[in-house]
């Protein structure tokens, strides 16, 4: 036990000993985690609004007035079995009469005429699917299927759209990984110089016996305790400046389709993730740094 | 306790340390290797504290071949030596007291065994008013004493002082050895000193060996040596 209190005893005399180089380090830390901050307040809240507009658009397949209720729900089988459908429902032609009236607000009360025998409508399926990048490719198969009449989508644009937002949260979470990288980096090659001033400490250590895990440990913590440190501000900066943002904007972006994720529980989210990384490079480039040097001594 | 059989020493630089030594010494035992400068003195101390291994021959210390001695073992063997060095190699940020109890926190001695311990030491070197300076607050002699301390501290059952009196005058450098020789006979550790100290090897005569040019040239039993060393 004591030998734990020895190794954080150690790791803080370090950081204070250092503190030129803890400084550095943490500000580093500081700097990348505030840039990975907001690549993934980014990353996130477009996924959130992919997700919303992928939710909005379905694939309308109108089925042919000559197939039987059999045929129907044979048809019915046949998409759900499609690769990338996520759900299909069926709705008859009274429900599609409805929603074509209501979708004129009062003035769609002409169309009631319609109803019963008269009604020009026809049987459909609402298929729901997973990605939104493949609506076209499975709208044209439906279209081969026998029985249908029509398959129609929300149209090219809404597709662009889900491209379009799908590549910015994957260029966002690219570039949290690359500066997760640079963070990793610059912490290992602060943690080098230090290990420099401490050669002749190294040296002594091993010759009364130390581990190389003794040896490693203080060091590595005082890698971890950076990385959490440099949390710090950027946590400070994310929760502050994402409520300022989502107060000031009223909760969406430019329209009312484009939702922005509520600040509660997401700043909390991101601040835990921004600790976690902090630690997690704080660790990893320590351990690299003193591992890389612990191998080459005998 | 301490066995070489026919050990030799070549570097990756080709420089030839050490030719077909031979030599044994029993536990307990307190023997002092001199020779001059590019003799291979610093080579046996690597030797013997696993830093190096042996080109050929057998390296063995407390029954545990250096040679076959696999890389994580080496902390663990160092834990059954000490080692005293000219240059003392104490941390300066920590007290003599701190410098001592490293040896011991590494070795994982329970904290209040391990505090009783180091007083015992620092009783015996004769540095327990000094317990709480540090380094720097510390003479030469001294900070010899403290670093003896700590080699003995793990109770090792071999000592090896590297030239141990190399920084101080001929007084201090005999009330060292006197010390040494006090850890031999009470705590019945095996001592090996290596200098070049003639005059210390001469007036505190124990078992001498002689290296020259990585070759044992003299095992004197009855001790002193007159070569020009």
């Amino acid at each position: 036990m004591y030998k734990i209190t020895r190794h954080l005893k150690e790791a803080f005399y370090g950081l204070i000993r250092h503190g030129g180089m803890t400084f550095s380090s943490v500000l580093a830390v500081t700097i990348t985690l505030t840039l990975m901050s907001f690549f993934l307040m980014i990353s996130m809240n477009v996924r959130n609004i992919s997700e919303t507009v992928q939710g909005e658009i379905q694939i309308h397949v109108s089925i042919s007035n000559l197939l039987d209720q059999q045929s129907i729900t044979g048809l019915g089988d046949q998409i759900k079995i499609q690769e990338g459908v996520a759900s299909i429902s069926f709705s008859d032609k009274n429900n599609e009469l409805d929603k074509f009236i209501n979708s004129y607000g009062p003035e769609g009360s002409i169309f009631e005429m319609y109803r019963g025998v008269k009604n020009p409508l026809k049987n459909a399926f609402i298929v729901e699917i997973k990605e939104g990048a493949d609506i076209k490719s499975i709208t044209e198969q439906i279209r081969t299927f026998v029985g249908v009449d029509k398959a129609d989508y929300g149209g090219e644009n809404t597709v662009k759209l889900i491209k379009f937002m799908n590549g910015i949260r994957d260029v966002g979470l690219i570039l949290v990984l690359i500066l997760s990288s640079l963070a990793i980096f610059l912490i290992a090659n602060t943690i080098k110089i230090t290990i420099q001033a401490r050669i002749d400490e190294i040296s002594i250590l091993r010759t009364l016996g130390a581990t190389n895990s003794f040896i490693r440990a203080p060091m590595v913590l005082e890698g971890l305790a950076i990385g959490f440190i440099g949390s710090w501000v950027p946590i400070l900066l994310t929760v502050s400046g994402y409520t300022w943002m989502y107060k000031s904007l009223d909760g969406f972006l430019v329209s009312e389709l484009f939702v922005l994720r509520p600040v509660y529980p997401f700043v909390l989210q991101i601040s835990y993730l921004l600790s976690i990384l902090g630690v997690v490079v704080g660790l990893i480039g320590s351990f690299i740094s003193v591992t890389r040097y612990l191998h080459v001594k005998r | 306790m301490l066995k070489l059989k026919e050990v030799y020493k070549t570097y990756k630089n080709g420089v030839n340390a050490l030719y077909n030594v031979n030599l044994f010494i029993e536990q307990g035992e307190f023997v002092y290797i001199i020779g001059p400068t590019g003799s291979g003195k610093s080579t046996l101390i690597k030797l013997l504290d696993a830093e190096e291994r042996p080109t050929k021959g057998l390296v063995e210390v407390a029954g545990i071949d250096i040679g076959k001695l696999r890389q994580g073992r080496i902390p663990y063997y160092r834990r059954h030596i000490g080692v005293v060095y000219q240059d003392y190699k104490l941390l300066p940020k920590k007290t003599v007291f701190e410098n001592v109890m490293l040896a011991l926190q590494i070795e994982n001695m329970p904290l209040l065994p391990a505090r009783t311990r180091v007083r015992e030491v620092l009783e015996l070197v004769g540095l327990s008013d000094k317990a709480n300076s540090y380094p720097n607050q510390l003479s030469g002699g001294q900070q010899q004493r403290c670093v003896i301390a700590r080699a003995i501290a793990s109770k090792p059952k071999l000592l090896i002082a590297d030239e141990p009196t190399g920084n101080l005058d001929f007084a201090k450098a005999k009330e060292i050895v006197k010390l040494l020789e006090k850890i031999n006979l009470e705590e019945k550790t095996t001592l090996v000193i290596v200098t070049h100290d003639v005059d210390i090897v001469n007036t505190m005569r124990k078992r001498t060996i002689a290296l020259e040019d990585g070759h044992i040239v003299a095992d004197l039993k009855e001790g002193g040596y007159h070569s020009n060393v």
